[in-house]
């Protein structure tokens, strides 16, 4: 009686635990494809890591998989990758086929992007050409290139004839913005109220408050760029909006000078001020990147700039 | 350092000695299970003392190494935000790896220090000697059951583990840490292949005959009174584990 | 009848047997005496092939023993039973098991033929009624006694008995001397029994050898131990401390 309740319970012990192999096995056996296949090949010059076992992707649904990879080499050489793929999956003749990665963990698989829908269906045993992939040491090339642009870039920062450049059009503005040239200004510009009529005066009192306007807020970006200077903290973005207003009001500015050439230019006594800004606010609209770069450079922010700045 | 060399040299002599009684006993317990199988009953008491009795302290180990396999890869995946891939690392850890290691190592600990504890006692108070005066071979009588028990239910036992270890780091997981459930499941059946559980259970089997037989001969060998049956129980357990863990790395390396 | 033919053992470097020569005759039963620790029980385990000779050889019935493989053994040890120092039942079984143990690995007895031969034996021994007790449960008398039941139910030429009587008060050693006598008596087996009891060694014995250093020094029938002149013997069984015997403090 108590060897039969052993018997019994150690019965039930290998009972269950064969249940749940037998439920594991089946679980992890992933037998989707027991189903009838077909299967096709696609030459591939270089797979970039394809194992045997990988998913088959039609349009992004999974279809099959990669039953056996062969390298061969007859007029060229390069990879057979031989899939098996459910029966019923219509994939035609002119079908891209690419190797993807899979999530981020970037397990290769191969992907069909079907075409058109009239170019004849591929049968068992045909053979597609496949898209090569890029390489990873092309990416790695790439990758190179972009960081050493970045890092020149870093690097003209603290570059001393940026410094310079930078330090010089601070000085130009300073002097647009500094006491002495003010009152010469505003004496000037009383002097052009006296002398013109009263048809000007509006025209006149606006070129002013234009301009006092401009040079107050030269003096805020000056400021912010000695501040600048000193800590290379504040990012791109900031000092890219300010320039864009600073150059907004510049235009501005120089819009109403240039208007008034014929009465304003000549009220200006100081002609050097007058072609100072003239040609700094010319220079600053054609090079902008003056402010930030290398003097020498005469190409300013190309693509690939544009290109790193889009990475952050 | 002469001295030390010669102590060295000893005490290797004394291992290849014990490797040598060690494969001998092995030898002698797959013969006897092939040409002369002992009685039924002798083998069910082995397989429920074995197996069953097992049950909980397996059911339990394995349960928290799944949790804990959750709650850890959890931390570390969570912060690249990939926590599906938490059902991979419980999935591919619990077949593969720990759900056999640490089921050895349990058995080891449990059935091991009984067999050798047993057997010790059955050595000092001459029992195996009595055996022999009776005409029957102790390791036919007393080794075989056990081991033919210990191979047939530990590969069991490590189901029983891998199988709630992976239904605690599910709990962990989806219910607790709030991972997608499809995801997890669909990860973890993607990069767990049937071969993966095929390979923990060839493992298990390894761990089962190691810690049958070296607690086995650890038992036999015992010298001494009490006091070495208590050596060769602590020699038994400790043996089994590191030799189990020693395999586990050679056979990691030839399944994969 | 076994013959141990000039046999040495050495444990460890410890010589414990040092050429050693006896005869034990078919139908007697021969006791051996000697100090604790002499290697009594090692020349007994001998004699059962339990433990093989460094150099010597051991004949049971003009087969030596100690040249024989594992199989053959088991065979010659079925012509054996033995009386174990602490009886060594198998703990885990019931006496009625232990008792039955060898009818029932060696014969295609059914168990209840098994059954009755069992209360057979333990009659022959005192002990009827106690088939289902466990070992643990028993005294160390009854242990011997049990085990006695289980050495004779082998059937066996030869009943070898370690200390039969040590460890036990003097009523239940007399029982068990005359269940000693009994055997040689009904079951006409010969004996060969190991003890430093000299009231059960003159009892039970037809001839008596005393063991010291290794060697048997005299061997002889009770009277002629009892008169023995050499003055190894004389100290033994005069259970003198003063004497030529070395009292080694090991
Ligand atoms: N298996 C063994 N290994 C090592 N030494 C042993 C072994 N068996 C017996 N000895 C040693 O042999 C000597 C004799 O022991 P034993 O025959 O048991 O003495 P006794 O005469 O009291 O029965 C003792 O010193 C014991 O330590
Ligand atoms: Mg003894």
């Amino acid at each position: 009686m108590k060897e039969k309740s052993i018997e019994f319970t150690v019965g039930v012990f290998v009972f269950i635990g064969m249940a749940l192999l037998g439920y594991l096995v089946l679980r992890f056996g992933n037998f989707s494809y027991t189903d009838k296949t077909y299967e096709l090949t696609a030459k591939f010059k270089y797979t970039n890591g394809v194992i045997v076992g990988a998913p088959v992707r039609c349009a992004g649904v999974e279809v099959g998989k990669v039953e056996e990879l062969r390298l061969y080499e007859d007029r060229d050489s390069g990879v057979d990758v031989v899939m098996s793929i459910k029966q019923g999956t219509v994939i035609r003749k002119d079908v891209v086929c690419l190797v993807n990665s899979l999530g981020i963990m970037g397990e290769k698989y191969i992907e069909f992007l079907p075409q058109s829908v009239t170019t004849p269906v591929l049968l068992s045993g045909d053979q597609v050409r496949g898209q090569d992939p890029v390489a990873m040491t092309d990416l790695m090339e790439d990758g190179k290139k972009i960081a050493s642009k970045i890092d020149t870039m870093i690097s003209g920062w603290s570059d001393k004839k940026t410094q310079e450049n930078v330090k010089d059009a601070i000085r130009n503005f300073k002097q647009l913005t500094d006491e002495e040239t003010q009152r010469s200004l505003k004496g000037a510009l009383s002097n052009i109220k006296d002398v013109t009529g009263e048809p000007n005066k509006q025209n006149l009192e606006e070129t002013l408050r234009n301009l006092r306007e401009f040079s107050e807020r030269a003096n805020r970006v000056t400021q912010r760029l000695d501040e600048l200077l000193e800590n290379n903290k504040e990012s791109f973005n900031v000092i890219g909006k300010k320039t864009v207003d600073l150059l907004d009001a510049m235009k501005r500015v120089v819009d109403h000078v240039e208007k008034g050439e014929g009465t304003v230019g000549q009220l200006l006594k100081d002609k050097e001020i007058s072609t100072d800004i003239k040609d700094f606010v010319k220079d600053i609209k054609a090079n902008p990147w003056k402010l930030f770069f290398k003097g020498e450079e005469k190409k300013p922010a190309g693509k690939g700039k544009g290109k790193a700045f889009g990475i952050f | 350092m002469m001295q030390f060399f010669v102590q060295f040299w000893d005490k290797f002599c004394f291992w290849l000695w014990r490797l040598g009684g060690l494969s001998r006993m092995l030898a002698q317990a797959l013969k006897y299970t092939v040409v002369n199988p002992p009685r039924r009953s002798t083998i069910l008491k082995q397989m429920f003392e074995i197996g069953v009795m097992s049950l909980p302290v397996v059911l339990i180990t394995g349960a928290f190494t799944g949790m804990v396999l959750a709650v850890q890869s959890y931390y570390q995946f969570h912060k690249i935000t990939m926590d599906t891939a938490v059902g991979i690392i419980v999935g591919l850890s619990m077949t593969n790896e720990l759900g056999p290691v640490l089921t050895a190592v349990m058995i080891a600990g449990r059935v091991g220090a009984a067999m050798a504890a047993e057997l010790g006692t059955m050595k000092v108070t001459e029992q195996i000697d009595a055996l022999h005066a009776l005409g029957v071979d102790p390791v036919q009588y007393l080794i075989v059951p056990r081991f033919i028990a210990s191979v047939a239910l530990v590969p069991i036992l490590t189901v029983f583990s891998i199988f709630v270890g992976i239904v605690g780091g599910y709990i962990i997981g989806v219910e607790l840490k709030g991972i997608n459930a499809t995801f997890f499941l669909k990860n973890m059946l993607d990069y767990t292949r049937p071969a993966d559980l095929f390979s923990g259970l060839i493992k298990t089997v390894v761990f089962a005959v190691i810690v049958c037989i070296v607690s086995c001969y650890e038992g036999f060998h015992a010298e001494g009174g009490a006091e070495g049956v208590g050596k060769a129980t602590t020699e038994a357990v400790v043996s089994s584990a590191i030799t189990i863990l020693i395999a586990d790395f050679f056979l990691s390396i030839v399944l994969l | 009848m076994i013959e141990i033919q000039d046999v040495y053992k050495t444990f460890n470097g410890v010589p414990v047997l040092k050429g050693l020569n006896l005869t034990i005759r078919d139908g007697e039963t021969m006791v051996i005496i000697g100090r604790s620790g002499c290697g009594k029980s090692v020349l007994l385990k001998h004699m059962i092939g339990l433990l093989k000779p460094d150099a010597g050889r051991i004949l049971v019935d003009g087969v030596d023993i100690a040249a024989l493989g594992p199989r053959e053994l088991m065979e010659i040890r079925k012509k054996f039973g033995m009386l174990f120092q602490g009886a060594a039942l198998f703990d885990s079984m019931t006496v009625a098991e232990n008792v039955g143990f060898a009818l029932y690995e060696h014969t295609r007895m059914t168990d209840q033929e098994i059954r009755e031969r069992v209360t057979l034996y333990l009659s022959m021994v005192g002990m009827e009624g106690i088939e289902d007790k466990k070992p643990a449960e028993l005294s160390g008398g009854m242990r011997k006694r049990v085990g006695l039941a289980r050495a004779i139910a082998i059937g066996p030429q030869i009943i070898l008995y370690d200390e039969p009587t040590t460890g036990i008060d003097p009523i239940m050693g007399d029982i068990i001397n005359d269940l000693i006598l009994k055997m040689r008596d009904t079951l006409s087996v010969s004996g060969c029994a190991v003890t430093h009891d000299m009231t059960s060694a003159y009892k039970i014995a037809d001839r008596i050898a005393m063991m010291y250093d290794g060697r048997i020094v005299q061997i002889g029938s009770p009277d002629e131990i009892k008169n023995s002149t050499n003055p190894i013997v004389r100290q033994f069984i005069s259970g003198s401390s003063k004497g030529p015997i070395k009292i080694l403090d090991d």
